[in-house]
């Protein structure tokens, strides 16, 4: 009785270290050695691997990237304008979406399964069969069009449209988590303002205006901040379906980085990118975060 | 005056109709673009060859189940369905034993910065982590182990688990811990007895999602995994050897990859919902 | 509590780096260890079973030459009493899974896969390849019947990087022009076309994209493309690079070729052309789209096999055709090589000279992949005029990639402008543009 009742005294004046230490130990280590590497390597140039050793080359790759980088002004371009459209579209298209299937209706389980699906599929695989169904010979896209009677397209072969349909497959693949947050979020508001504003005579449009959206945007702000940091780092399906091409016009920070490290095997320059890379995210989600923070 | 009435009651039982029967339409109009694709999936799975390399796009066809044959003789399917079963399951169980704890210590002795701190950790691209890890595992031999893939995974799924029921722990109303306090209870002991059987549904879906997450997750498998531990996402690229983009393999490949991911979806998707929504209500 | 967290995290980083740089050490050991490894010299002569029980592991991509090769695995095992454990993966992965592994020096891989033209020079810098030299010239760990000189000189020069022998040959590709004879003689040509002019004409005749049958198409992936221009280039009398080292395709020659490969591309090629490298229009011509096809040699057997490709009886194959300047040729090649890091190099060496060896290499050719050893023909069951072809075109046959280091980045460069070209852009610009980018990568790697 005696050494269980200090065992618990003891633990419960150290909680914090106790309960959430192990697992900040364990991230920790996981994470510490990987990123010190990264940022070290950052420094140096790195040909050979273990055989040889590092190059010490100060700030030369950080000037390289922000002076002489054509590649990587391109993949900053490509990754906010991929990133804040496809988020954007989620949330549009996911709030409404729930806002349109909260209600009672006979077959709302299997609705909800569905909608679900898109997001729980393996990315890897979800991306090939969105590759073949953009196939200008082989898929069903152009074959419907032409059904239709329109002209073929080149799909994910087009410059123009490249990025577009990689945002167009990442809006599919997402907004049914800002959609079933968004509704869960709905199922949980009391009545009574709509009940006074249906009183007031408020229609339709302006309840959800005036009244929904108000109160369900803190939630849909958290998942959408959520969405924004996954989103930043997208990359099954870009490498899948288009590699980064036609050109460079899909490329991403992200498989900037991939191809800079694994196909030029320029480990110290990758790792100055990663650097600039982890600094760019990071920057975003903290400010998205002290934005939810203030609006409360 | 009844005959008015039910006029009245007939147009608007009409209305209702039109209303429900305009709501239906719409809503399979929203449904067709998520099922098209499965649908895409599940039937070019079991086209045969020749309605694959047909110059055009061919609607109808003769069913085969001769790509699911090509999938489970030439690939190993069983073992990597074993291997990212085993692989999952662990890396979900140790996030649960050391994310709970944390989670509810976040939630409750007011610390939230750690929760951010926590939430960083998925701020940085897969990336960063494959050589270094490469390297420290093949210093001490884990290459090709399940302990260095389920190390490697915990970088997934540890911050959801925590970030996810951080949202529950707050959910959960003082007055239970409080009275369980009052009795004289330690932390430790209120949180095992009270807190955690009150959160069963939060654990249920953070922890499914959390085993989604690295059921898909697809970088770590080519570099960390060896010939022994290779997980399923890898399979899928075995067919798009030189020589020809085998569709019909890899869309059964797909197929039978996705498949127990969402059945166990189906099952829960209400926990999932309310996982959710809890981790985003207070998260 | 979390300051003394991150002093903690800070020294067992840093200890991790030492240990790190430490591993830079290992080969010299591991060096040491082979020397001293007696068992292959206690014999007075050589012994195929000298390192029975040992296991090696080989990575590989997926090729027809791995395909081909994997099945007689079993031959080596039985002889050698040598355990292989084979992996085989798609390229993109394999490049990526070698790629981690030779950075990190495990130590794990015995025998692998290479491309010298492609990573020949970079793998050599840093340090990766095993020199052969002294395998190659010790009677007490070669084969008698090797006979290493049957190996083609020229390519094994190529294979050899800062006097060092890096590799061996086990598969050699030509770019050739496949060709539906029953097209072309229905159209009333009497032959494969032996000038570009015959060849535009030709794709002219038979192109009929309303009933999904194209005249003519070659690679427009980007870097894919690489390989396939070179020919291009050199017969409009242009080349990579100059006698100074600098990029020499930006002359009014090269930007000519590149306009005209873009051209023809885009006019007689199936649509998307920029997102086709061999895979896609590999499954095109299989399935009978494509009258007129450029590509490597390799795609032979896939064109030939009656199970996946509705054309097999009616192909046919022509070298590359004239420009203005030439007919040029051009060569690919995978190779063989043992790490600098493997443990096990005298066993890596039993399994490298006998998948190179002239039992190998003669199993292989009956199926139609040429190895690079100069006595040993084709099968019988390999078409005439594919073997008359392929000779006629190594014959002539130049590198298809440029002799730089940083190959990957600069077909990325490259490759842009051939994109642009097939995409109708402004190629001139598009191909200058490539060309100081090319400088600039090669600069920067020095």
């Amino acid at each position: 009785m005696g050494i269980i009742s200090r065992v618990s005294r003891f633990t419960d004046r150290h909680v914090l270290s106790i309960y959430v230490g192990p697992s900040l130990v364990l991230l920790g280590l996981v994470m510490a050695f990987p990123v010190v590497f990264t940022v070290y390597l950052s420094f140096h140039q790195w040909i050979g691997g273990a055989l040889r050793a590092p190059e010490f080359v100060g700030f030369e790759n950080y000037a390289r990237i922000f002076t002489e980088d054509e590649r990587f002004r391109g993949a900053i371009i490509n990754t906010i304008a991929l990133t804040a459209g496809a988020v954007a579209a989620q949330t549009v298209l996911g709030v409404a979406l729930a806002v349109f299937i909260h209600r009672e209706f006979a077959i709302r389980g299997i609705v909800r399964s569905i909608i679900l699906l898109p997001m729980i599929a393996t990315p890897v695989a979800i991306a090939l069969i969105w590759r073949l169904m953009f196939h200008p010979q082989l898929g069903a896209l152009n074959d419907l069009l032409e059904r239709l009677g329109f002209a073929p397209s080149d799909w994910l072969a087009n410059p123009n449209l490249a990025l577009l349909l990689v945002g167009v497959v990442d809006t599919w693949e997402w907004t049914p988590l800002i959609a079933l947050i968004t509704l869960a979020g709905l199922t949980a508001l009391p009545h009574d303002p709509f009940e006074a504003a249906a009183i007031d005579g408020a229609n339709a449009w302006q309840r959800f205006w005036y009244v929904t959206l108000p109160m369900v945007r803190p939630i849909v702000v958290v998942a959408v901040v959520f969405r924004l940091i996954e989103a930043l780092k997208t990359f099954d399906i870009i490498l899948i379906m288009t590699a980064g091409g036609p050109g460079f016009v899909t490329e991403t920070l992200n498989i900037y980085i991939y191809n800079t490290a694994f196909q030029y095997q320029k480990i110290g320059y990758s790792s100055a990118l990663l650097v600039v890379f982890f600094v760019l995210v990071l920057f975003i989600a903290s400010s998205m975060l002290s934005l939810r923070r203030s609006r409360g | 005056m009844a005959e008015q009435l039910s006029l009245r009651t007939r147009k608007r039982v009409v209305r209702k109709a039109f209303r429900a029967s305009g709501f239906y339409a719409l809503l399979g109009v929203i449904l067709v673009p998520f099922a098209f694709v499965f649908w895409y999936m599940v039937s070019t799975s079991l086209k045969p060859a020749e309605a694959l390399i047909s110059p055009t796009f061919r609607w109808t066809f003769e069913p085969t189940l001769a790509n699911y044959r090509q999938v489970f003789e030439q690939t190993d399917f069983i073992s990597f369905m074993f291997n990212s079963l085993l692989v999952g399951f662990g890396s979900v169980v140790i996030s649960l034993v050391f994310g709970l704890p944390a989670a509810f210590a976040i939630a409750r002795f007011n610390a939230p910065r750690l929760g951010v701190i926590i939430l960083s950790s998925r701020v940085t691209p897969g990336i960063t982590f494959l050589i270094p890890l490469f390297i420290i595992f093949s210093q001490i031999g884990w290459i090709d182990t399940y302990q260095a893939l389920i190390v490697a995974h915990l970088l997934i799924t540890l911050p959801m688990v925590i970030w996810l029921m951080i949202g529950f722990f707050e959910d959960v109303p003082q007055e239970m811990i409080d009275s369980a306090r009052v009795d004289g209870a330690s932390i430790t002991v209120t949180f095992l007895r009270i807190v955690l059987p009150m959160t069963k549904g939060g654990i249920a879906a953070s922890s499914i999602l959390a085993f989604i997450f690295s059921w898909n997750h697809f970088m770590f498998s080519v570099i960390l995994a060896g010939r022994h531990t290779r997980t399923l996402p890898v399979a899928v690229f075995e067919f798009m050897a030189y020589g020809q983009i085998n569709w019909g393999a890899i869309a059964a490949a797909a197929t039978v990859m996705t498949l127990p991911v969402i059945i166990i979806a189906l099952f829960v998707q209400r926990h999932i919902v309310e996982g959710l929504a809890g981790g985003a209500i207070k998260g | 509590m979390q300051v003394s967290d991150k002093s903690i995290r800070r020294g067992a980083a840093l200890g991790l780096v030492s240990l790190m740089a430490l591993a830079g050490c290992t080969p010299a050991t591991v060096e040491a260890e082979v020397e001293t490894d007696g068992s292959a010299s206690v014999g007075a002569e050589f012994d195929w079973r000298a390192h029975e029980g040992e296991t090696i592991r080989f990575v590989a991509g997926l090729q027809p030459w791995q395909e081909a090769v994997v099945p007689l695995i079993a031959e080596f095992e039985d002889l050698t009493g040598i355990t292989v454990e084979v992996e085989a993966l798609p390229e993109d992965q394999f490049r990526q899974r070698l790629q981690v592994e030779l950075t990190a020096g495990s130590g794990d891989i015995d025998v692998f896969m290479t491309s010298v033209l492609q990573d020949g020079p970079r793998f050599a810098e840093s340090g990766w390849y095993a020199d052969l030299e002294p395998f190659v010239s010790d009677p007490l760990l070669t084969s008698p019947d090797y006979n290493f000189s049957d190996i083609s000189s020229s390519v094994l020069e190529g294979h050899t990087f800062n006097g060092v022998l890096s590799a061996l040959p086990i598969q050699l590709e030509v770019q050739m022009l496949y060709y539906r004879k029953d097209l072309l003689e229905a159209a009333g040509f009497d032959g494969p076309p032996s000038t570009y002019e015959e060849l535009e004409e030709m794709a002219a005749a038979v192109h009929d994209p309303a009933n999904d049958l194209y005249g003519f198409s070659s690679r427009g992936r980007g870097a894919a493309t690489v390989t396939q221009i070179t020919t291009f280039l050199r017969s409009y009398g242009a080349d990579y690079l100059d006698a100074d080292g600098k990029a020499a395709f930006a002359s009014d020659e090269g930007i000519e070729a590149i306009a005209e490969y873009g051209r023809l591309v885009r006019t007689y090629g199936p649509s998307g052309g920029v997102n086709n490298s061999w895979e896609e229009l590999l499954a095109l011509f299989q399935s009978g789209s494509i009258a007129l096809w450029s590509d490597n040699s390799g795609q032979a057997a896939a064109l030939r096999d009656p199970a996946t490709s509705s054309v097999a009886e009616v192909v046919g194959y022509a070298p590359m055709p004239a420009g203005p300047v030439t007919a040029a040729q051009s060569y690919f090649g995978w190779a063989a090589a043992v790490a600098e890091t493997s443990g096990k190099k005298e066993a890596a060496w039993l399994f490298l000279q006998w998948l190179t060896g002239p039992d190998v290499v003669s199993q292989l050719q009956e199926q139609g992949i040429p190895g690079g050893r100069v006595s040993i023909g084709f099968g019988p069951d390999v078409p005439e005029e594919f073997v008359t072809t392929f000779q006629t075109a190594l014959a002539d046959a130049t590198a298809q990639l440029p002799a730089v280091k940083p190959v990957p980045e600069v077909r990325d460069a490259i490759g842009a402008a051939v994109v642009s070209s097939i995409l109708g852009e402004d190629v001139p610009t598009a191909v200058r543009k490539a060309a100081e980018e090319f400088d600039r990568i090669v600069e920067s790697s020095e």
